[in-house]
């Protein structure tokens, strides 16, 4: 079980470094050079040649690569072309606002789609199942800034429940905190949740039809043990990969979310450094990013490993 | 339609035994694409306590529908009873709503079924599966419960029960699972055990031993046994008494080997002949011509008319009541005069 981790772990760092290199030959084929930005308008040619060459620019990719990859090893994510901030403080600034929404947001998936997708799959085929259906479809065809920007004249303008912007640090109460992120993490969270929530009760469905449920009743089981011991667990890896495939998604999403309820996030952190051709940062957010979704998908797993004993046994 | 409840059976010596379980007009009705459809017409069963009654029937006659039925595990959403008891220690399981039914189901009735390794969740180990019922049932400790699991596991003659006890069921063989369902079945010391078609799946020498640990438990607990097949060679083998299923109706019961040697069904003497060792003996393979007709197109009369080679007008004009005779009951009106061939 270990080792499998441990391999897992290993086998991600190519992965890594396939990623940067990615985003590395993505930035140079980029047309406009940030040299140019930082020059200004109306620059002279060599005043912008010679900024490339202080950035190091003029040197051929694999060289700067191998530059940035070696910093990487001692823990240098460079340098922020822009603000002059070390990319790894920028990050460290901008991660908590976009951890707090994400957790929230997750918070609020569970919630939402754990009893809905249940009560579809335990009253399948009737008018309950087809609502919930037919509610999940609609919240994954809108787009989250839709939602987030319903959410803000409804429950900020016009009730005024909550903030409309901005994001409160924990430090500042719990309270005070939360209130900052139920708008967007609710924007952020009810495409996952509809996700969640169909795929809930596909699983629960095709476990509920099988003979060894049959076999629980036969025992003369309580319906409610039934559902939520050996209902739920067969029913959870499924639905566990998709959980985990949120992240990427919602790591998208704050870029939008973000800019609607300004949040000092990373999702506008890593938008800014594209914008601006800010490439050190733009790595640096790219990294983290492939860091976040590659850690969820082996947390997933190791669940899924847990849960079921042929895996487990394999492993 | 059967309306007066059959004789009791009387044992060789010709005492009247009691019934531990009394079915009566049962009938079950399912929400199909044809609209409401009847499977179970008026099904009348008798299990003698600590005896044997066989259920045996073609594929789609409703076996399974009727201990489904009397297990109270009927799909609610589709199948339900519409008329009919189910007597049971004293109660009307029938009459019963599902909490009062999960009290017997497991406790008091037990079922074991075709499929013995798709039976046990996968996710869980085997005793933990044996475990949870007695802790529901009768309230014993974690620990207590662990405990009558490995008992159980002994009892079914499992090899080093302790350690296979923490193990999942894809570690099992098909026959070693069918035990842990049994295990899992006994444990609470049920006075009725409903098997439907325990042995199906297994290979032959596999499904003799399962028969013989059958037997020697039914006999140490003074078990009852509902014994669904559509091996006419393991009923005689297992059963004291055997019911006949065609299209959704009783057609013949009584005795094993009185209907066995004298049938007094020609559906019955059909399924006889359908036998290996009698189409060989005879020279010809004497399968009953076409199949079950499917629960929407039942006719009026005898549900079997159509396919037997005795039928007259008579058995088409209505209903067939099942006439009870000597513990024994047919739902042929021909039956006097027929003389069908038996088993030899
Ligand atoms: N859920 C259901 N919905 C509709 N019809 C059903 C349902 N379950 C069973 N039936 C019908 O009830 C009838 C009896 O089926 P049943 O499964 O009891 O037969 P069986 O005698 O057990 O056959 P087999 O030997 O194949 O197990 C069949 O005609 C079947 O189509
Ligand atoms: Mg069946």
């Amino acid at each position: 079980m270990i080792g499998a981790v441990g391999r897992r772990l290993l086998l991600a760092i190519p992965i890594l470094v396939v990623v940067s290199l990615l985003s590395f030959l993505l930035i140079d084929l980029t047309p406009g050079s940030p040299a140019e930005l930082l020059a200004g308008e109306g620059a002279t040619p060599e005043r912008v040649a010679e900024l490339e060459q202080t950035l190091g620019l003029d040197q051929p990719i694999w060289q700067r690569f191998g530059d940035y990859m070696s910093g990487l090893l001692q823990g240098d994510f460079g340098t922020s072309l822009f603000s002059g901030q070390s990319v790894g403080d920028a990050i460290g600034a901008a991660l908590p606002v976009t951890v707090s929404l994400i957790v929230v947001a997750y918070v609020l998936v569970f919630v939402i789609a754990i009893p809905l997708g249940v009560l579809a799959a335990v009253r399948r085929d009737t008018r309950t199942d087809r609502a919930i259906s037919a509610t999940c479809s609609f919240f994954l065809g809108i787009p989250s800034f839709v939602v987030a920007l319903v959410l803000v004249i409804l429950l900020a303008l016009t009730v005024e429940a909550f903030p409309a912007t901005g994001y409160k640090p924990l430090a500042d109460g719990f309270g005070v905190w939360l209130s900052h992120l139920i708008l967007p993490g609710l924007a952020l969270a009810l495409t996952s949740a509809a996700e969640v929530t169909r795929q809930l009760r596909g699983a629960l469905v095709d476990v509920l039809e099988q003979d060894y449920i049959r076999t629980q009743r036969a025992k003369g089981l309580p319906p409610l043990l039934i559902l939520g011991k050996h209902g739920l667990k067969n029913a959870a890896p499924p639905v566990l990969t998709v959980i985990g495939l949120q992240l990427a998604r919602m790591l998208g999403s704050t870029v939008i979310i973000e800019q609607v309820f300004a949040m000092p996030g990373f999702g506008a952190l890593t938008l800014n450094a594209v914008l601006q051709h800010d490439f050190p940062l733009i790595q640096g957010c790219v990294l983290v990013s492939a860091i976040a979704v590659i850690g969820t998908t082996v947390v997933v797993d190791v669940v899924e490993a847990g849960l079921n004993p042929r895996l487990r046994s394999a492993a | 339609m059967a309306m007066k409840a059959l004789p009791l059976p009387t044992s060789p010596d010709g005492d009247v035994t009691d019934a531990v379980l009394t079915v009566t007009d049962l009938s079950v009705e399912f929400q199909t694409e044809h609209g409401r459809v009847r499977v179970l017409d008026g099904v009348d069963l008798q299990v003698p306590s600590g005896k044997t009654l066989g259920l045996v029937g073609e594929s789609g006659s409703g076996k399974t529908v009727t201990s489904l039925a009397i297990m109270g595990l009927l799909d609610r959403r589709v199948g339900r009873i519409s008329s009919g008891s189910i007597q049971f220690e004293g109660q009307d399981l029938a009459a019963l709503d599902a909490r009062q039914l999960r009290r017997i189901q497991g406790a008091k009735i037990s079922m074991i079924f075709q499929e013995a390794r798709r039976s046990l969740d996968p996710v869980f180990t085997i005793g933990d599966q044996i475990a949870e019922s007695v802790r529901i049932h009768e309230g014993l400790s974690r620990r207590e419960a662990w405990k009558r699991a490995i008992e159980m596991l002994q009892l079914v003659q499992i090899p080093d029960a302790e350690r296979r006890a923490r193990e999942y069921p894809h570690t099992f063989s098909g026959g070693m699972c069918q035990r842990v369902m049994l295990a899992s079945a006994l444990a609470s010391r049920p006075s009725l055990l409903i098997a439907d078609e325990p042995t199906t799946a297994l290979d032959v020498t596999v499904q003799a031993q399962m028969l013989r640990l059958l037997r020697t438990l039914q006999e140490e607990m003074g078990l009852a046994i509902l014994f669904i097949t559509h091996d006419l060679g393991v009923v005689s083998e297992m059963c004291d008494r055997v019911a006949v299923m065609y299209a959704g109706q009783i057609v013949e019961e009584g005795d094993a080997t009185q209907v066995f040697g004298h049938p007094r069904h020609p559906y019955t003497e059909g399924l006889i002949q359908s036998l290996p060792e009698s189409a060989v003996a005879r020279g010809r393979l004497a399968a009953i011509p076409g199949s079950v007709p499917p629960a929407h197109a039942w006719p009026q009369g005898c549900h079997f008319a159509d396919r037997c080679r005795y039928a007259v007008d008579a058995c088409r004009s209505g209903p067939i009541p099942l006439l009870s005779r000597d513990g024994s009951a047919t739902r042929c009106i021909r039956a006097d005069e027929l003389s069908l061939a038996g088993v030899r």
